[in-house]
């Protein structure tokens, strides 16, 4: 890993964790930070990630034994309830989309967010070998894919309020909310901030915590990186090694905590959209 | 008394970042009024501060009684 760290860094740190958050880029706005620019590493591990996640579902199917099942069928299976376990306990009403959005949403953000436990430079090495110079591995440390699915939230949001309660049921919701009727345009304004902060919150908790984990997965990386400068500093070798299995194991539960959560936070926000009672 | 939902409650879990994103959302509101408007930085300011205020407002009520939302 230090070697790679060295050879892909030009032996800078801090032009070694800008290159591991350069995503490959492609179109006009790449430069300037445009609207039209394409991740391309984020669009083509996410929909790989989601074309595992299908072809598994379609292998378990197709091998499900009914009377005695598999130990990988158990484990999906106890997935399935998990998942229907919290959409019980947390939506008031009855819709068919809230279960498969939610196993999407938990199982896709989990996938993707696992790809932070892959080391570091392991990735971008190889794809350094077919001569593609940068690659973020990690599709939800892009603002792009969370902001992205917290957007498609958002707009399932809306959708439902409009169709359980109305559009004039919904707007009054705007009008009426937080300080009474006596205080309309206040309301209008703290409502649309309202909402538009459950998305950004839904989007930004996600960034936020897997672009940190990857920033002390690069971090730790360094240590032994540091080798490069000189032989003597492999004394942090050991160090290195303590550090990622430690910070691994922790990670683990947050990968999985933020997939929960991110899960668990669609749930309610689309029971909200369905409850009537403000 | 019906069965208490679990959902509310665990909105709290991320009861920080609800403060923090009322107030971002104040601030990207405002300043699309204010570009659309060419009246930068009136709203932005104005918004900012009612992010703030309402995000207050939220968390407080949140976590004075979970079941309201």
């Amino acid at each position: 890993m230090s070697e790679a760290a060295a050879n892909s860094s030009g032996g800078g740190t801090v032009e070694y964790i800008q290159h591991h958050l350069t995503n490959l880029c492609v179109g006009s706005g790449c430069e300037t930070g445009g609207f039209m620019s394409w991740h391309i590493d984020t669009i083509v591990i996410s929909a790989l990630l989601g074309a595992l996640i299908v072809f598994t579902g379609m292998r378990v199917t197709r091998n499900m034994a009914t009377d005695v099942p598999g130990g990988f069928q158990n484990f999906v299976e106890s997935i399935l309830e998990f998942v229907q376990g919290s959409v019980k306990d947390s939506f008031p009403g009855e819709n068919k989309l809230i279960a498969p959005l939610a196993l999407t949403i938990f199982v896709w953000v989990w996938l993707m967010n696992f790809m932070d436990l892959i080391p570091v430079d392991l990735l971008p090495l190889i794809a350094g070998w077919f001569g593609i110079h940068y690659l973020k591995a990690v599709p939800t440390t892009d603002l792009n894919t969370t902001l992205a699915m917290a957007l498609t939230v958002f707009i399932l949001t809306i959708f439902y309020n409009i169709k359980v309660k109305g559009l004039g049921g919904y707007l009054k919701m705007f009008l009426f909310h937080p300080f009474g009727k006596f205080a309309v345009p206040a309301n209008i304004v703290m409502t649309a901030i309202e909402e538009v902060a459950k998305p950004l919150s839904l989007g930004l908790r996600l960034f936020g915590n897997m672009f940190a984990g990857e920033l002390v997965f690069m971090l730790i990386a360094l240590l032994g990186g540091a080798a490069a400068i000189g032989a003597g500093l492999l004394i942090w070798f050991p160090l290195q090694v303590v550090l990622d299995v430690a910070w691994l194991i922790f990670h683990i539960l947050v990968i999985t905590l933020q997939a929960f959560i991110f899960m668990v936070l669609t749930i309610v926000y689309l029971g909200m959209a369905h409850t009537t009672d403000h | 008394m019906t069965k208490r939902k679990k959902g509310p409650g665990l909105l709290l879990i991320g009861v920080g970042n609800i403060l923090a994103s009322t107030i971002i959302s104040g601030f990207l509101l405002g300043f699309g009024l204010d570009y659309w408007l060419g009246t930068t930085p009136i709203f932005m300011i104005a918004l900012g501060a009612l992010g703030f205020v309402g995000g207050m407002l939220k968390v407080y009520k949140l976590l004075s009684n979970p079941d309201l939302y």
